[in-house]
């Protein structure tokens, strides 16, 4: 046999990489500006922030504070927009679907179902361990993926249209039942609300904990599902024609995308949309192929929900409404998380569907 | 595991042989239909719309399991086989298959590989050499980082076929390869296909909708009818004035190609149909 010429080198793997490098160098910038910089509350400086966490016999005790606080929202953001990009970028494959995310798998709504109606129904214990409200949101959201998967199946096999519509239909009645428990709740109401679009407020160091566990135990079942999410790209036929079992790689695929997504949204809350744009952000550079899209769809997804966190401890909603003179009608709280997410990631993602052709 | 798989595929006769097949989606479609693809043969399968070619390339290619009947690739009976073994054995392209967006077409073609590699999907140096020679047998070597839904149809198509060479098995099945091309690509598909059959030996089953393609393009005819296959043989044998008028509806002279001497299919009436066959 003749000697194989070899083939010009795909430009996209170092796009890619490229790409990778430059979100996470970004992403370790945002995590400094985001440790030193906080408005209203403690001013820590590099040198201060450094004191803080490992030196804290120079600090003060308030800074000691601040400075945990913010690495714990700081890793929380960054793994929580890590898992819900992965997560989204295999569905999208999974589903052959450009809107396809993680709220569809009916995940996020049973996890954030599950944690709001503990809290307004459940048992007033004094004091709730770290472990216990995401625990319960895990078990919500695996119930809601597996009751989504298992109607879907009825029929005897998994497909993505049925499964998408029942997501769908799953999401909206566990969304009428969060009204119910919302407007039940007397007192409780903001921290739901907060809970319900998404918040990494809530985060302490034995919930990142957690978080990276589960993370880490989703991660080889990640793996395994980036060779079956690409030959289920190509369609049913041609991947089973290429060897694939069907049935059983779609049910890998969807269990490693809800199994990440229940870790992430039983510990924040309904954080959706990064789910949804971070792979539309990177595609065009990685190509649709998991192998690149997915790795470089995580990164750009920890920095945007790092941003957002940012966004919302220092912008809050008193100095939007101070140019409008309408400084007295909110309040000084700041907003969820997942309300920064949406504000930055909603225009950025129209600017980028405008330049596409 | 694969290595071994491979060699036992080599030192076998490279044909196709399905017996008695009954299949269907709920509603029966396919009524006991024989069909057998010779090994180094191309084998044509004709019949009108909705008679069961698709089908019964899919029971064939193990996507479809048959109430009744077996298939057999390669001397062994596909139910006792995986769904990879089969992939080594056989490879299928569907009917007009999709194509994601920013796929180039080295990442389509490397899905070819799926039943060769690892759990984790790593290619190996083999498999590389695999792609790479699948690309060149379709040519396009020069477009490997272009987008697959940026390429003209006849190109695509092409990176299609490079997909289920990458599979390297000795059988390919191909179903309606010449879709939504236009004729100088539907001949540029047939005469590719034809130059793999020859130089390669590989055997080749493939669905066609035009009878001057199978009667030009294929070692033997299978013309199926409601399901039922009614016809097997060479072009010359198979290809009849009643055929033409009782299954295909239509009034045609069969003339022997000048060139080629095959026979050359000339329709000049759509045929007054027979009665009790109302269906389309």
């Amino acid at each position: 046999m003749s000697a194989l010429a070899s083939l010009p080198p795909d430009p996209r793997v170092r796009t890619s990489i490229r790409t990778i490098a430059v979100v996470v160098a970004v992403t370790l910038f945002m995590m400094a500006m985001s440790l030193w910089w906080g408005t209203g509350s403690v001013r820590l400086g590099p040198v201060t922030a450094w004191n803080a966490l490992f030196d804290s016999e120079n600090a003060e005790r308030l800074e000691v504070v601040a400075a945990e606080a913010r690495v714990v929202r700081i890793l929380m953001s960054v793994l929580v927009g890590a898992a819900l990009a992965s997560a989204g970028a295999l569905l999208q494959t999974l589903y052959r679907n450009p809107l396809a995310s993680p709220e569809i798998t009916g995940v996020t709504q049973g996890s954030v179902v599950a944690v709001v109606v503990w809290l307004v129904y459940g048992p007033r214990e004094s004091a709730d361990p770290d472990w216990l409200f995401p625990v319960i949101g895990c078990i919500g959201g695996i119930a809601a993926g597996l009751l989504t998967y298992a109607v879907s199946r009825l029929g005897g096999r998994v497909d993505p249209l049925r499964l998408i519509l029942v997501g769908v239909l799953l999401g909206g009645l566990l969304g009428s039942l969060l009204g119910l428990a919302l407007i039940a709740s007397d007192g409780l109401g903001l921290d739901l609300i907060s809970w319900t679009v998404g918040t990494v407020q809530s985060a302490t160091w034995g919930r990142v904990g957690l978080l990276a566990a589960a993370l880490a135990v989703c991660l080889p079942l990640v793996v395994i599902a980036i060779p079956y999410g690409n030959a289920l790209a190509l369609g049913e036929d041609v991947a089973q024609g290429t060897g694939l079992t069907v049935n059983r790689a779609r049910g890998v695929v969807l269990f490693a995308a809800a199994a990440v997504t229940a870790a992430a949204v039983s510990l924040v809350g309904g954080i959706g949309f990064v789910g949804l744009v971070a792979p539309h952000l990177v595609r065009r550079r990685t190509g649709s192929d998991l192998r690149r899209l997915l790795p470089t769809a995580a990164v750009v997804g920890a920095l945007l929900v790092l941003v957002a966190d940012f966004a919302s401890r220092n912008i809050r909603p008193r100095d939007l409404a101070t140019p409008f003179g309408a400084a007295e009608m909110v309040g000084a709280f700041a907003l969820p998380t997942g309300v920064y997410l949406a504000l930055i990631g909603a225009p950025f993602f129209i600017h980028l569907l405008r330049r596409q052709p | 595991m694969t290595d071994t798989d491979a060699a036992e595929v080599a030192g076998t006769v490279a044909d196709l042989r399905a017996t008695g097949i009954d299949a269907g989606y709920g509603s029966p479609v396919l009524h006991g239909v024989d069909l057998t693809a010779l090994d180094g043969k191309v084998t044509a399968l004709v019949g009108p719309n909705g008679s069961g070619k698709s089908t019964l390339l899919k029971v064939c290619a193990n996507l479809l399991d048959p109430e009744a009947g077996s298939v057999v690739v390669c001397g062994e009976d596909i139910d006792g086989l995986s769904t990879r073994q089969v992939a080594t054995r056989l490879a299928l392209l569907p009917q007009g298959p999709t194509t994601p967006p920013y796929l180039t077409v080295r990442d389509l073609v490397e899905q070819g590989r799926f039943a060769h590699v690892g759990p984790l999907g790593m290619l190996r140096r083999g498999d590389h050499e695999a792609v790479t020679r699948a690309i060149q047998l379709v040519g396009l070597e020069h477009m490997v980082n272009r987008d697959v839904d940026s390429l003209s149809g006849g190109e695509r198509q092409r990176a299609w076929l490079a997909l289920s060479l990458a599979q390297e098995t000795p059988v390919l099945a191909l179903d309606e390869p010449t879709t939504f091309l236009d004729i100088g690509h539907q001949w540029e598909v047939l005469e590719l296909v034809r130059s793999l059959n020859a130089d390669r030996g590989l055997t080749v089953l493939m669905v066609l909708h035009d009878l001057n393609h199978a009667a030009s393009f294929s070692d033997h005819l299978i013309v199926l009818e409601h399901g039922r296959a009614i016809a097997a043989g060479e072009p010359w044998d198979t290809l009849t004035d009643e055929l033409l008028r009782d299954v295909f509806g239509i009034e045609a002279s069969i003339i022997a190609d000048p060139r080629t001497k095959r026979p050359l299919i000339v329709p000049h009436a759509a045929a007054k149909r027979r009665s009790g066959s109302t269906e389309s």
